[in-house]
């Protein structure tokens, strides 16, 4: 993984947002300088996320249209040393931004910052390519879902006609109970049709939905299996070797996890 | 001398030529008729059709040229590659498009701008490869990818998604692949939706016999398909 990392998965609502906030905390958390940028400009939630949404005074459309300097526009968040944020715009869309004014503000941040991750909306139209302009590794988040999973190849094929090519697939919200009951795509067959390498599995978690309304990141939560599966993830972006956890399964999938990760 | 010039549906010139008449007089006498037939010809539309005699290849290529140059036509096709045009069609051939009876129209030779394709990866979700050959996929074919041919297709991985062999009207031609799981396969214009499980491990070959698509595990075979 890169220092500029797009999080994108072409279907909606698998947990792109949710997956920047945390490996955004989680990075800051090991001591890195971060900055998320939500580029979903017209339906922004990276701000609600994180519980920064009443302190946005500037925002993308704003830095890219000239009526603040960046430094404006970024929002500190006071519980993370070095966590930062750009938000999108509300009152607008996305055709408000362009690649190249994405690859302009990339191009000054990386001065400044660490890690750069940028929130992808759904979709494969202009907040797509918004998204991945300047972007030099795509962490594509799907669920175990057969519609997702196609949305994901889908992603994957237009991320490469970029030019981005450093891939790595997260699977959310994953159920070891339905996979095993036949419920639920199996991981090694998302896996075959996907094709790419896998950063990490986060497991299904009640304790999103509360973490999200409340706006503090369960990657924060020494309890949530979200939450140290994210924290996994944050230090495997950083370069190191981690196990995956044992999702409570028996059936040999583990195994067989480990084995696709042993590339890391 | 005997060219005569016909106006068929859809903008379409088709130019009937005597095998035996020389090249220049051909020119001369395109040249005549064609402005008498200026009105006939709506831009992007137009096209003009050679049959009945061979052209060389620099010769189609100074045909092409005039055709373009005076009168703004840029799609032209020689005898043997255009295929006959129908008397009547109010839509253009759209290809793939299904409809009841199983079928999909098929499409012309002109459809196409590849003879044959080699992929050597993987087809993503809604990557298309299409030519008027043979198509060879050195990987999987994904749901939501499409692999449209004239000839045979081989995927040397997982077909799941959409296969059409033969989809200018051949019938001797073949889907394989060492996994054959596509959502649906078209050959030759029909269509057969695939089963859950068609059974059996190993590649298999789909073929066109007698009207419908037959499956058959691939195995070695001394004599031809």
């Amino acid at each position: 993984m890169e220092n500029v990392i797009v999080v994108t998965s072409g279907k909606g609502g698998v947990g792109k947002t949710t997956t920047v906030a945390n490996l955004g905390a989680g990075l800051a958390r090991e001591g890195k300088k971060v900055v998320l940028i939500d580029t979903d400009i017209g339906l922004r939630n990276l701000d609600v996320v994180l519980g920064l949404e009443n302190r946005i005074v500037y925002d993308l459309v704003d830095v890219v249209e000239g009526t603040c300097r960046l430094k404006q526009a970024l929002i500190k968040d006071k519980r993370y040393d070095g966590l930062f944020l750009v938000p999108a715009a509300q009152t607008r869309d996305k055709m408000a931004v362009t690649p190249d004014q994405m690859k302009t503000l990339i191009e000054e941040l990386e001065q400044e910052f660490d890690y750069i991750l940028i929130d992808c909306p759904a979709g494969i139209e202009q907040g797509f390519k918004n998204a991945v302009a300047g972007a030099k590794s795509a962490i594509v988040v799907t669920v175990p879902e057969v519609s997702a999973v196609r949305d994901a190849d889908r992603i994957i094929g237009l991320l490469s006609a970029e030019g981005i090519d450093d891939c790595e697939l997260l699977v959310n919200r994953m159920r070891i109970d339905m996979v095993k009951k036949g419920d639920m795509l199996a991981l090694d067959d998302t896996l075959d049709i996907l094709g790419i390498e896998l950063i990490g599995v986060v497991p299904e978690d009640e304790k999103i939905i509360r973490s999200s309304n409340m706006g503090e990141p369960i990657v924060m939560n020494d309890k949530a299996p979200a939450g140290k599966a994210y924290r996994n993830i944050t230090k495997r972006i950083m370069g190191e070797n981690v196990p995956l956890m044992d999702l409570n399964d028996d059936s040999g999938l583990g195994s067989v996890l480990r084995r696709l990760l042993r590339g890391k | 001398m005997g060219i005569r010039i016909k106006g068929k549906s859809g903008g379409v010139l088709e130019i009937m030529m005597q095998p035996s008449s020389s090249y220049d007089e051909i020119k001369l006498a395109i040249g005549d008729k064609l402005n008498k037939h200026r009105g006939f010809f709506s831009g992007s539309e137009a096209k003009v059709i050679f049959r009945g005699r061979a052209f060389s290849a620099s010769q189609r290529k100074e045909l092409k040229q005039l055709l373009y140059e005076q009168y703004g036509i840029a799609n032209v096709a020689f005898g043997d590659e255009a295929p006959v045009q129908p008397k009547e069609t109010n839509k253009p051939a759209v290809p793939d498009a299904g409809d009841e009876q199983g079928r999909v129209t098929l499409v012309s030779k002109e459809y196409f701008d590849a003879k044959s394709v080699f992929v050597s990866h993987t087809l993503r979700s809604g990557q298309r490869i299409e030519c008027e050959g043979d198509i060879v996929v050195l990987g999987d074919v994904n749901d939501g990818a499409e692999v449209i041919a004239g000839g045979s297709i081989a995927v040397l991985g997982t077909l799941r998604g959409l296969a059409h062999a033969g989809a200018m009207g051949r019938a001797d031609v073949v889907v394989a692949a060492n996994v054959l799981a596509p959502k649906q396969l078209r050959i030759s214009g029909k269509i057969a939706v695939f089963p859950a499980d068609v059974g059996g491990e190993g590649p298999k070959v789909a073929e066109y016999k007698q009207g419908s698509i037959v499956i058959r595990p691939l195995k070695p075979q001394s004599r031809s398909l």
